[in-house]
């Protein structure tokens, strides 16, 4: 028992010697402990030593001009431009702004490309760590939440610099206006298309879904019918097949033994983007503090669930993330025949299915009629604590300007986000890619507002609640989905009711 | 102990032929039971390894086929009209024949006959896909060039041993020096500084992650190998609680004699202590070298975006794309990378393992 | 000279200070000063600050995203200790896991070392780098290799099962990830994987047991098992002990493979897999709450010290040094 008192003693000195040291680090070294001001919030706890001197309200025209040479540095990681075939391309902007110095003599950029996985984790270290990159992106809303509060509020300088914004959708430019802050400008937009693989038809001896927006789908036999939900549904258990070349709709069909699936719902999404098929929703209330559920996206868990587990035509959770289906992705792995994705699919995700197999049609109607083409509009941020806030803006300006604009869309696999560069670059042959862009095009005209990242409470968290949700029903073959879905209230209004106080 | 088996008996028995011959025999039943044994748990305990082999040598499309083989294979083809179609094993009329699929269809397919194209296509009715694919093994080998040359192994190889050498050196000598002052000398706090010392590997190293990278920011080390290597150099707490533990099994008369000879402490400990200890030095720099060759995190941290200075562990990573992922690569460029560190632990396991018999007799 | 001397040394501490220390006395604790300097610097340098900044920092409200802070007192430590579930949840879920992982890692350790050591083995030195090499599998390629090996439709694992006869794969079978009940056996699996430095601490161990020991206990009579038990355990117990204490931080620290292999629901199923630092990072990171997460890494500090202390205390009843 003596032994065990010394241990305490010894417990105790180390914890005393800690915190002796740690208020000891806390006064004298600014960069690594907050420091303690007498308001309650204070300056962020590191990188406060000159580069929050500026306000990020003030006036970007009185901001001193930088003397000597700045090194902006152009953060890549939160959404495309990680995969080896584009790193290159993108060092080629770099290279040009480099070399043509428009900003004048003193500004360069500098690109860091850091591991997708591991992405958010370096940035939160970088700029609570003091060391902030200056542009950050591209990225879409779900990676840019992360860090809601923390992105410099671009309005001042869009309007010191005079940048013009008539030739971008108005729908576009809110798109990135969140809590009230423009917190960016779209580069490019990704809309939504439904990637199907033709040689899956042919063999089926089905005809290809319809490629106008609106338009029914025609059967091999010449007969009418809606592209709808319904019709997606008809046709992706004929598509469906197990190894014995039998359907879902066969006797003796083996789900264990599936080889082939008619539908993959959609790539890297929550519920709230599967949901959109069925129509655009936002489960928080016009009050922005409670939840509600849509009542057409009940209709969609329960199609769903039905769709994986009963009728076979979605692949279950396991079969997506093994092999068959995920190298490099459901349609690239040719075992999947129908795949709701975005532009940002093209050139990677076909993997090697030769361009003659597959294309993009229509996104179907939903169940009451309506089209909805989910949207994506990337932009690049910059980071509130950068140092040359302004100088970040103008690079921006200058990535998003009519001459790099297409570039960048290109770079991305975006229709470009000034409407005066959208024709030309989809006649552009450089950009033929083994679809049908024109579609896509189309698609534009079908957007889901509010949008499926659109902002709601404690955004990561509330997101990390609807996951845990959605797996009691994708991932159960025995859910009862009309049980689950009373749930999600439960997990999400403590949540909103948490953030917003 | 078989021999000390065999010793005893003999001196009991006189040299009996038949009874040495069973005591050999007994031997060899149990040499092959022991080694079929261990053979056995290995391959068990090898199953992911040889699964992850097995995806390094096939494409992506071998490894997306549902129906493919264990070991990697293809379909054999058969170019038709420009087109390349899969030769198919197809019953006709009671003979098996091997037809290249044209156009397949789920009531019946068309096909040719590869050995007479001109005759045009034969139908055939039934759902092709019960038919069997004729395979050709095909093995991927090209995946280990295409790795080596997507991540430039040689630059990244370099980068690798750099740290891995210039923090081994330092940091055992380090870690050596504080393990012996540990181990030997009485002075105040000195459980206290020991318990700190394993304190530090007790805190979670996320914690103290965004402190230390505000501290190497200030005094403007990140984007160097700097905030990696000097730390180290101060010597490591697994490394001085592995080394402290060895050192406690050295007696102290030996550095007694030397101090009567007139050698310092520090003498005696270069002089008569290190020697002692070189199994347990080559086991603790066996384990950093390990450590310092798989570490991720903190490269990738602090060397983040500066691609040509990383090393292979972060290199892997490449590989990985936001939305592409290539496993077959992966698999192959991690083979690549393990090569060195087996190798070494190969050819080390002289020093390593045998060396300590000796330390354990002198006990 | 062990640990346990050094505690006991350290009992006797006080009555040492009591008195005045002798000139030699002084002059050694000016050598082992000297001797552990380096330590001491880098310490001071590059663990100290940051380190007594996270615990500071948890006493503050501080979030990441936006990179702002405000001064909460104790708010964080009595939330994590009284109002949040999950503090105690996660910390369950992660000692459930060591308790079958800490002894099945352990005694597979011990055995494999036992076997590789064994001169009945061919070709040991093949066996032994084949043993090691899965823990020098990089990160990158180990995520990918065990999230494909368990996949319930198409993974290797349940398609051997299925070879003797138990019907493993598919919805109906053996879903090792999605079962809350597998859980702990599918991270032993892993964890068994990555236990090529336990077998090598163990393989020194029983390297350094003198021959002349085992060869007297055969004249004795002894059997293979007996003298396993007898000789071979005792005489390593300080290398297990070595093992013990690194594999109790490395149990609290647990983190990589749950978090690699439910990317978008940490936790999953059921909360099954939210170990303590999971739970840290999610708080931490995923949600930007650095003063809590803070507070939840120095309570595994504390929680880890208590431990340690304890096994520490608890040597001289089961570890058997030679040197004493």
């Amino acid at each position: 028992m003596r032994l065990n008192r010394h241990m305490t003693v010894f417990a105790l000195l180390l914890a005393v010697s800690l915190i002796a040291a740690a208020c000891g680090g806390g006064t004298s070294d600014t960069t690594a402990a907050p420091s303690g001001d007498d308001t309650t919030t204070t300056a962020a706890p590191s990188g406060s030593g000159g580069t929050t001197a500026a306000p990020d309200t003030a006036p970007p025209t009185t901001a001193p001009p930088s003397a000597g040479p700045v090194e902006l540095r152009w953060f890549i990681g939160m959404g495309a431009g990680t995969d080896a075939p584009v790193i290159p391309l993108q060092q080629a902007i770099v290279d040009e702004f480099n070399a043509t110095k428009p900003l004048g003599e003193n500004i360069s950029l500098k690109m860091e490309v850091v591991d997708a996985d591991q992405a958010a984790t370096i940035l939160q270290t970088q700029i609570a760590g003091g060391n902030p990159p200056d542009i950050v992106g591209p990225m879409g809303v779900r990676s840019a939440a992360t860090f809601f509060g923390g992105w410099l509020d671009i309005s001042p300088y869009i309007e010191s610099n005079s940048y013009d914004l008539s030739d971008f959708d108005s729908a576009f430019v809110d798109f990135w206006n969140i809590g009230g802050e423009q917190i960016g400008l779209p580069f490019g937009a990704f809309p939504q298309m439904m990637w199907y693989n033709s040689a899956h038809f042919d063999e089926a001896g089905l005809a290809y879904p319809p490629q106008e927006f609106g338009a029914p789908y025609v059967d091999a036999d010449g007969n009418e019918k809606p592209w709808n939900v319904d019709t997606l549904r008809e046709l992706g258990i004929i598509l469906s097949v197990d190894e014995n070349g039998l359907t879902p709709a066969d006797d003796g069909f083996d789900p264990n033994a599936q080889v082939q699936w008619g539908y993959c719902g959609t790539l890297q999404d929550e519920f709230r983007g599967l949901a959109t098929m069925f129509g655009a929703g936002n489960f928080v209330a016009d009050d922005g503090t409670s939840f509600v559920f849509p009542e057409h996206w009940k209709d969609f868990a329960k199609w769903y669930h039905a769709a994986i587990y009963e009728d076979h035509f979605v692949p279950t959770p396991d079969f997506r993330a093994s092999e068959l289906l995920s190298n490099p992705s459901p349609l690239g792995s040719g075992n999947c025949s129908m795949l709701a994705t975005h532009t940002w699919f093209k050139g990677w995700g076909t993997g090697e299915l030769p361009f003659d197999e597959f294309d993009t049609a229509a996104i179907p109607a939903g169940p009451d009629g309506t089209i909805t083409a989910k949207l994506h509009a990337d932009t690049f941020a910059i980071p509130k604590s950068s140092a040359y806030p302004n100088e970040a803006f103008q690079v921006v300006g200058w990535m998003l300007g009519a001459e790099q604009g297409p570039n960048l869309a290109q770079i991305y696999g975006a229709l470009p986000a000034r409407i005066s560069s959208q024709a030309g670059y989809i006649a552009d042959p450089a950009n033929d890619a083994g679809f049908t862009w024109d579609v896509g095009l189309e698609a534009l005209s079908y957007p889901d507002i509010p949008s499926h990242e659109a902002w709601w409470p404690a955004y990561v968290e509330s997101i990390d609640g609807l996951g845990e949700w959605w797996d009691l029903i994708v991932r159960d073959p025995n859910a009862d989905v009309d049980a689950v879905i009373p749930q999600l209230e439960g997990i999400l209004q403590p949540i909103f009711d948490r953030a917003t106080g | 102990m078989a021999t000390s088996l065999t010793t005893r008996q003999q001196d009991t028995v006189e040299a009996d032929p038949e009874w040495m011959v069973k005591a050999r025999r007994r031997t060899l039943l149990l040499k092959l039971g022991t080694t079929a044994l261990t053979a056995g748990l290995l391959a068990i305990f090898l199953m992911p390894m040889a699964y992850a082999f097995v995806t390094s040598v096939k494409t992506s499309e071998q490894a997306s086929d549902p129906e493919a083989p264990i070991l990697p294979s293809s379909p054999a083809t058969f170019e038709f009209e420009g087109k390349e179609y899969d030769v198919l094993s197809v019953p006709i009329d009671g003979e098996v024949r091997k037809l290249a699929i044209v156009d397949p269809g789920r009531q019946e397919s068309e096909f040719v006959d590869p050995d007479n194209p001109e005759a045009g296509t034969i139908v055939w009715e039934g759902n092709w896909r019960q038919l069997d694919p004729v395979r050709n093994s095909d093995w991927a080998w090209g995946n280990y060039k295409d790795a080596w040359d997507f991540i430039n192994f040689p630059r990244m190889l370099f980068w690798t041993l750099l740290y891995a050498f210039v923090t081994l050196v330092g940091s055992v000598s380090a870690s050596a020096v504080v393990a012996y002052g540990f181990a030997r000398f009485r002075f105040p706090g000195r459980s206290v500084l020991f318990i700190v010392l394993v304190g530090t590997i007790i805190l979670p190293p996320a914690v103290v992650l965004i402190p230390t990278y505000a501290f190497f920011t200030t005094i403007g080390w990140t984007g160097t190998w700097l905030p990696l290597i000097v730390p180290l150099m101060f010597g490591n707490a697994y490394n001085v609680f592995l080394l402290r533990q060895y050192f406690l099994t050295i007696p102290r008369e030996m550095e007694q004699a030397a101090s009567v000879d007139g050698a310092g402490p520090f003498r005696a400990f270069i002089q008569i202590i290190l020697p002692q200890a070189v199994p347990a030095l080559t086991a603790v720099s066996l384990f950093h070298f390990f450590f310092a060759w798989n570490d991720f995190f903190n490269p990738l941290i602090y060397l983040a975006g500066n691609r040509d200075i990383v090393p292979i562990s972060v290199g892997l990573s490449f590989f990985n794309g936001t939305y592409q992922q290539n496993p077959n690569l992966i698999m192959a460029a991690a083979f690549i990378v393990l090569v060195i560190p087996l190798t070494i632990f190969f050819f080390s396991q002289r020093i390593f393992l045998s060396g300590i018999v000796v330390s354990g007799a002198d006990k | 000279m062990t640990f346990s001397d050094a505690i006991t040394e350290e009992r006797a501490g006080p009555r040492l200070r009591r008195r005045k220390m002798s000139g030699a006395e002084k002059y050694e604790a000016k050598l082992g000063f000297a001797f552990i300097s380096p330590w001491l610097i880098g310490f001071a340098i590059f663990y100290l600050v940051p380190m007594g900044a996270s615990l500071v920092i948890s006493l503050f409200d501080y979030n990441l995203a936006t990179n702002e802070a405000s001064f909460t007192g104790l708010d964080n430590w009595t939330r994590m200790l009284f109002d949040d579930p999950n503090t105690w949840s996660s910390l369950w879920v992660t000692l459930r896991f060591g308790l079958i992982m800490l002894p099945v890692s352990m005694f597979s350790a011990f055995m494999l070392a036992v076997l590789l050591n064994s001169l009945n083995l061919w070709g040991r030195n093949i066996f032994r780098t084949l043993f090691f090499a899965p823990s020098l599998v990089p990160f990158v390629a180990g995520t990918l290799i065990w999230g494909q090996v368990l996949n319930s439709q198409t993974g290797w694992l349940n398609r051997i099962i299925e070879v003797f006869g138990i019907n493993a794969v598919g919805i109906d079978g053996i879903r090792w990830l999605d079962e809350p009940g597998l859980i702990p056996i599918t991270y032993t699996f892993i964890g068994i994987w990555g236990i090529g430095n336990m077998i090598l601490i163990n393989l020194a161990g029983l390297q350094g047991i003198p021959t002349a020991l085992h060869e007297a206990a055969h004249i004795d009579g002894a059997g293979w098992w007996r003298r396993l038990v007898t000789i071979s355990l005792p005489m390593v117990t300080p290398v297990i002990f070595y093992n013990l204490v690194l594999g109790i931080v490395a149990l609290l620290q647990y983190f990589l493979p749950p978090f690699v292999l439910n990317p978008g629901n940490l936790g999953y199923p059921e909360g099954a897999t939210n170990f303590f630092m999971i739970y840290f990072y999610q708080q931490a990171f995923d949600f930007s709450q650095m003063g809590y997460g803070a507070a939840l890494a120095w309570f595994l500090f504390f929680f880890g010290l208590a431990i340690t202390i304890i096994l520490f205390g608890t040597q001289k009843y089961w570890v058997y040094y030679a040197g004493d």
